[in-house]
C-alpha cells in the first residue's frame, strides 16, 4: 500500500509523521514537496524582528521523517489521475498510489485593487516573503493592509525593525473574527499607544505609483508608502484538483470526519480543505495549523486502517502582538453569529486586563482575554474544557 | 516511585532571581531571562506568582498540542522542540502561565532538568521546593489541576 502526500507543508509532514507513529512502512510514504524543509508560518515575524537566520522558521521532524525512510520528491504536482491513481509530476514523471492525501496549503488572497501590480507590493506569507523583508535597511514606510492576526504580527515585527508602520482594516475592528469589540477597542488603543498607525473602518483603494510603491490611496487620503504588505487572508490553493471529480464548496475541498474527500482513498487536510466545528457540528474554513494537524493524525489513522472519526475543532489561538497577549478558545461571538447561535458576551475588565465568555444558552462556548501585563490571568483552558464536556 | 514536582510558596519568594538565571544557564549556558523556563511575575512590587510548569497530569497542554510535541513521560509534562510549530495553543490553555516564547518563537517549559532542578538548588529561601506529588496536592497547589483532573475524569482523557 502507498501512500502519496501532495504537499510538504504542516498537513503534509504530520499525515507522514503520524502514519510513521502509528506503524505505516516510512518507505511506502511519499511526499511531493515544493518548498522543502518544512518551516512554521507562525515563526516569520520572530525570525524578521529578532533578525535570526532562516533555520529557525524549520520544524525538526523532517529530520527524523528522512532519517525514518520516508521518501520526498523535490517538484510540483501537476495532475491527478484517478482512474490510474497516479500523480503526474511537473517534469513528466509520474507516481502511483493507493492512498492519496492532499495537503495543497492555502494562498494569500489579495484585493483586486488598482495598483497592486506595482513592485514592493508583497505579502507576508512565506520564506520568500521573510526574505523580502529581512533585506530592509533604513527607516522604511510601510503600509499594511489587515489588521487579523498576521497583519497585526507583521505590522509589530516590522515595527521593531526600525520601519514606520501603518495598519489599514476594512472592518470597524482590529482582529475582526479571532475576538469581539471591547476587547478589540482596548487592543487598538494599546497597539496606537506603542506607536502603530491603525486605521480601521478604511478601505484601501488604491496603490499608488509609477514602477513602484509610492504611497496608498485610503479613504480618499493618500498616505506615502515604500512597502505594502498584504495580510488580507488565504484562499484554498486548490487549482490541482479542479475537473477530476472531488467535491468542493467555492473552492475549498469538502472533508468528513474521517478526512475523506467524496473520491474515496483521496483525503484532504489543512488551508486546502473544509473543517468540522466541534460546537455547531458545522463545515468551517479555518486556514490554521493546528486544524491541519489535527486532520493529519485522523487521516494517518484511517489509512493505517483503525477507524476514526474527529468530533471537531475548538480553535485554541494565542498571540503575543507588541507585549499584549491575546487569547481565544471556542467560538467568538461574531462567529457564533455566522453559525447560526444567538449567543451573549460576559466581559470583566481590570486596568491590565480583559476578558470576556460567550455564551450560548447558559452555557459558555467560547474565551477571548487581552491582557497588557507580563501576564494573562487566563481562564481559557476551563472554558475549553467546558466545551468538551458540554459538546462532546 | 513517587513522581517529584516542583511546590512553590509564593509568600516566601523574594525575587532575588537566582531561580531565573540557574534556570536559563542550565537549559542554554547563558544567563538570559528570556531563556529561563521560570518567571517571577512582581506587581506593584510584590510577587504575585512564580510561573512555572507544575506538571499537571492530565495537563491541558498535552490534551490541546495537535503535533504531538508535548507529552507526559515520567510524570513529567515535557516538550519536544523538534515536533513544535509554535501554534501556541498549549500557551492559550496553560492555567499557570508556564509555557513561554524564547528567540526565533521557539517554545520553553520547565523539563525538571532530568530530575535535579537547577531552581530548586540555588533557591535560598525555600519558596521552590521539589517533593513528591502527593504531598503538593494534599496542601496548597492546585485546586487548578484538581479541577483540571476532575474534568479529564469526566471526560476520559481525549
Amino acid at each position: 500500500m502507498k501512500t502519496v502526500i501532495i504537499g510538504g507543508g504542516i498537513g503534509g509532514i504530520y499525515t507522514a509523521y503520524y502514519l510513521v507513529k502509528y506503524g505505516y512502512t516510512p518507505n511506502d510514504i511519499t511526499v511531493i514537496a515544493a518548498e522543502w524543509p518544512p518551516y512554521s508560518k507562525h515563526r516569520l515575524a520572530e525570525v524578521l524582528s529578532e533578525k535570526l537566520s532562516i533555520d529557525y522558521t524549520y520544524i525538526g521532524i523532517y529530520n527524523l521523517l528522512l532519517d525514518k525512510g520516508i521518501n520526498v520528491i523535490h517538484g510540483v504536482a501537476d495532475k491527478i489521475d484517478i482512474t490510474e491513481k497516479k500523480v503526474l509530476l511537473k517534469g513528466g514523471s509520474e507516481i502511483i498510489y493507493d492512498n492519496l492525501v492532499i495537503t495543497t496549503g492555502g494562498k494569500p488572497f489579495i484585493p483586486p485593487i488598482k495598483g497592486v501590480n506595482l513592485d514592493n507590493n508583497m505579502t507576508f506569507y512565506d520564506i520568500k516573503d521573510l526574505k523580502k523583508l529581512m533585506k530592509i535597511r533604513g527607516p522604511l514606510r510601510i503600509a499594511v493592509i489587515g489588521a487579523g492576526l498576521v497583519g497585526l504580527t507583521a505590522a509589530s515585527a516590522l515595527k521593531r525593525i526600525g520601519a514606520s508602520v501603518t495598519v489599514y482594516e476594512l472592518m470597524e475592528d482590529i482582529l475582526p473574527g479571532v475576538i469581539d469589540k471591547p476587547l478589540s477597542s482596548r487592543l487598538k488603543d494599546y497597539l496606537v499607544g506603542k506607536g502603530l498607525r491603525i486605521y480601521t473602518g478604511t478601505r484601501v483603494e488604491e496603490i499608488i505609483g509609477d514602477h513602484r510603491v509610492k504611497g496608498v490611496k485610503a479613504s480618499g487620503r493618500i498616505d506615502p508608502a515604500d512597502i505594502v504588505v498584504f495580510a488580507t487572508g488565504v484562499r484554498p490553493n486548490t487549482g490541482l484538483i479542479k475537473d477530476i471529480g472531488i467535491e468542493t464548496v467555492r473552492g475549498v475541498i469538502k472533508i468528513d470526519r474521517t478526512g475523506m474527500t467524496s473520491i474515496k482513498n483521496i483525503y484532504a487536510a489543512g488551508d486546502c480543505a473544509l473543517s468540522h466545528d466541534l460546537i455547531t457540528g458545522k463545515e468551517v474554513y479555518r486556514p490554521l495549523g493546528f486544524v491541519a494537524a489535527h486532520y493529519a493524525r485522523i487521516i494517518a489513522r484511517n489509512i493505517i486502517g483503525t477507524k476514526k472519526e474527529t468530533r471537531g475543532i475548538v480553535p485554541t489561538i494565542y498571540e503575543n502582538i507588541g507585549g499584549a497577549h491575546i487569547v481565544r478558545v471556542g467560538l467568538s461571538l461574531k462567529e457564533a453569529e455566522s453559525l447560526g447561535l444567538t449567543p451573549s458576551i460576559r466581559c470583566e475588565e481590570t486596568i491590565d486586563q480583559i476578558s470576556c465568555t460567550v455564551v450560548e444558552d447558559g452555557a459558555p462556548i467560547g474565551y477571548e482575554a487581552v491582557g497588557f501585563n507580563e501576564r494573562i490571568r487566563n481562564k481559557a483552558w476551563q472554558v475549553y474544557y467546558d466545551i468538551h464536556t458540554l459538546y462532546s | 516511585m513517587d513522581k517529584y514536582i516542583l511546590d512553590i510558596d509564593i509568600e516566601k519568594c523574594n525575587a532575588c532571581m537566582r531561580c531565573v538565571f540557574a534556570c536559563s544557564l542550565a537549559r542554554s549556558g547563558v544567563i538570559d531571562e528570556r531563556q529561563a523556563m521560570i518567571k517571577i511575575i512582581v506587581e506593584k512590587g510584590i510577587v504575585i506568582d512564580i510561573a512555572v510548569c507544575r506538571h499537571c497530569d492530565p495537563a491541558p497542554c498535552v490534551n490541546v498540542c495537535e503535533f504531538d510535541a508535548l507529552r507526559v513521560e515520567d510524570g513529567r509534562v515535557v516538550l519536544d522542540q523538534s515536533r513544535c510549530t509554535t501554534c501556541k495553543a498549549c500557551i492559550s490553555v496553560c492555567p499557570f502561565g508556564a509555557i513561554r516564547e524564547s528567540y526565533g518563537g521557539e517554545l520553553v517549559k520547565c523539563d525538571l532538568c532530568g530530575g535535579d532542578p537547577a531552581c530548586v538548588r540555588v533557591c535560598p529561601t525555600g519558596a521552590i521546593k521539589y517533593v513528591p506529588a502527593h504531598m503538593v496536592r494534599t496542601r496548597r497547589i492546585s485546586s487548578v489541576a484538581k479541577t483540571i483532573y476532575e474534568y479529564l475524569e469526566k471526560i476520559g482523557g481525549r
